[in-house]
């Protein structure tokens, strides 16, 4: 059976969960409030202590090492015991932090976040679920043409903190581009319009670097999402510690850091093209015709970063909305009441014929 | 005494205030070519000088039997100049001349000069326009009719510019055209105005790069170059501004502004 964890209260004993607003552990029962550090600290002294009374310890609070060889069933779901209730837990082999289906508990399960598999760093919750509910009232209410009825049976409640499983790439790259330029002269007799466009090679090579460029390591989330929440400040990035999922959701990775690297480095290629395109100046246009980037030094991160979401089912399609639980960046897809955008259509089209007419009319042409 | 004194200068003063509207009063008719009575004349002149005090613009007709070696154009436009026709400002002198060239043979050549107003008033259409009617009398030798005819023109042209709606080209309808391009506008902007839209609505897209994460201060340029590889140069015809109205003008000898055209 795998094993799970969750924080007790050490002052009455209630599951503390990791609250956004202050940045640290508080209890939802007493309003105890702790710094994430010292629990940690304390949690470590309680084991030191009962390892040298030498009772058997009753949590497996920080013991990593093994867990990777936790039972596993054969369609990837695995059991947990809650422990304040009791209850069994089913999760599947991504998931790290849960809540216990039948008293709401908050918990961590071990082992899904340990050894190779344990991130370096994690940024924090930095806005709540009320915060999040609130966004997205927000935003529906700013997009008039989205069916009232979608509006209606949004289930707010369901909004879900998720801290979402993130390869981060730092790297320092050669890159060099060959751009087309153009620069167009007019001029006019008495006959003629003359156009003159002249063509420029242009050439442009430097260094630069990057730094914890994101790359989405959970198939769950949709890729094109995560990037739409962009960009992560990994200023407020901490040391990872298991007690910031308390509360949340938490996936572990399921993308492999190999498997991402494609994707960072097209990213990067683009970056390039365009970083370098800014010090072409005085062009009508200008066109890539070649780039070429080396890598000089890449190093590859594991983190966890805070994103609010929520999944909803209208008319037989999957909509999913996500928050940057860091920004408050809310980006989502809405589907579109038929009869608004028709009535949109209709309306625009004699508004300009309108006003197309009257210019006619001005202009004489009947 | 004094008071006789004092009406005199008055007297002086009302006449001097006279003087510049004399000083305009040049003979309206020359028919140096005598293709008319005096008696008729008298009436052209009587007309012509109605029209002229009316819309403040010396309306002139001369006839003439040699152009002394200029054009046509160029000698009315500078008998307008040197005999100091045109009521206004210098340089901006407004006035109509219309020139009969006869030398003796049986073609007449006719031309209309024009200055300061008389240039709005008389646009290139309307000359035309006049032409073919005037035209159409000298033609048949009925000399006096032309000048009747002559001073209505100036009176009708002048009160249209006067009104703000000078005698012009009169513009094309294009009602196929027009119906075109309303339903190509009605159907762009609302096709613009529901793309707008459904884009709003499907925001969630791949970031094409990552210079959000660029390291600033980080990029150093470490070779570039600007090389000129080839040129090209296309030209397209300007349309002929035929198919406009108003009035072309040039310039006369004298350095003065002139429009006008023969018929």
């Amino acid at each position: 059976m795998a094993e799970n964890l969750d924080y007790k209260c050490p002052a009455c004993g209630g599951t503390l969960e990791f609250d956004s607003a202050t940045q640290k552990m508080k209890c939802p029962f007493c309003d105890s409030v702790f710094d994430v550090s010292a629990l940690q600290q304390k949690d470590a002294v309680l084991d030191t202590q009962q390892a040298d009374m030498g009772e058997q310890p009753q949590e497996d609070s920080f013991n990593w090492s093994d867990s990777a060889t936790q039972e596993w069933n054969d369609n990837g779901m695995s059991v947990f015991v809650c422990k304040s209730c009791g209850g069994e837990i089913v999760a599947d082999e991504n998931t790290a932090a849960t809540a216990c289906p039948y008293c709401g508990n908050n918990t961590v399960l071990s082992g899904r976040l340990s050894g190779v598999l344990k991130p370096d760093f994690v940024i924090p919750f930095q806005l709540n679920k009320a915060q999040a509910k609130e966004k997205l009232k927000e935003y529906t209410a700013k997009r008039a043409f989205a069916p009232k009825s979608f509006k209606d049976e949004n289930h707010l409640e369901e909004i879900k903190g998720i801290y979402v499983p993130f390869w981060l790439f730092d790297s320092n790259i050669h890159a060099s581009v060959q751009y087309e330029g153009t620069r167009v002269r007019t001029w006019r007799d008495s006959k003629y319009q003359y156009t003159e466009t002249s063509y420029y090679d242009i050439y442009r090579q430097g260094d630069m670097s990057f730094n914890n460029i994101p790359v989405d390591g959970s198939t769950k989330m949709p890729d094109d999402l995560m990037e739409s929440i962009e960009p992560f400040d990994f200023s407020q990035a901490v040391d990872f510690q298991t007690a910031y999922l308390a509360g949340y959701l938490a996936d572990k990775y399921d993308v492999g850091m190999e498997e991402s690297i494609p994707r960072a480095n097209e990213r990067i290629k683009h970056s390039a093209e365009d970083t370098l395109r800014s010090t072409v100046q005085g062009y009508a246009s200008v066109m890539p015709r070649f780039s070429s980037v080396q890598l000089l030094s890449g190093v590859s991160k594991y983190a966890l970063y805070p994103v609010w979401i929520l999944n909803t089912d209208y008319k037989g399609e999957k909509y999913t909305f996500a928050m940057n639980g860091q920004s408050g960046k809310f980006v989502g897809n809405l589907p579109i009441d038929k009869a608004k955008i028709i009535a949109l259509f209709a309306g625009v089209a004699v508004g300009a014929g309108a006003l197309a007419g009257v210019i006619c009319k001005l202009l004489g042409l009947f | 005494m004094k008071k006789l004194l004092s009406i005199s200068i008055v007297f002086l003063l009302i006449l001097s205030l006279m003087i510049p509207a004399f000083a305009s009063s040049k003979p309206l008719v020359v028919d140096n070519a005598e293709l008319l009575s005096a008696q008729e004349e008298a009436r052209i002149t009587q007309r012509l000088q109605q029209a002229s005090d009316k819309y403040n613009m010396d309306f002139v007709l001369v006839s003439t039997k040699t152009l002394d070696g200029k054009s046509i154009e160029a000698y009315a436009d500078d008998y307008f100049d040197n005999n100091g026709y045109g009521i206004g400002r210098k340089g901006d002198r407004s006035g109509v001349l219309l020139l009969v060239y006869d030398d003796g043979t049986n073609q007449t050549r006719r031309h209309i000069s024009t200055s300061g107003d008389g240039i709005k008033a008389f646009t290139d259409y309307g000359i035309q326009e006049a032409g073919k009617k005037l035209a159409a009398l000298m033609d048949d030798g009925k000399w006096y009719e032309a000048g009747i005819l002559f001073a209505d023109i100036c009176e009708k042209y002048a009160q249209a510019a006067e009104d703000g709606n000078p005698i012009d080209k009169p513009k094309e309808k294009k009602v196929a055209l027009s119906i075109i391009v309303i339903i190509a506008a009605a159907l762009v902007c609302a096709f613009l105005a529901v793309s707008v839209v459904k884009g709003k609505y499907k925001p969630v897209r791949f970031k094409s790069n990552a210079t959000d994460y660029l390291v600033g201060g980080s990029l150093n340029v470490t070779g570039a170059y600007d090389n000129f590889r080839t040129t090209s140069v296309t030209r397209t015809p300007i349309q002929s501004n035929s198919s406009r109205g108003g009035s072309s003008t040039h310039t006369s000898s004298s350095g003065r502004t002139h429009g006008g055209g023969s018929f």
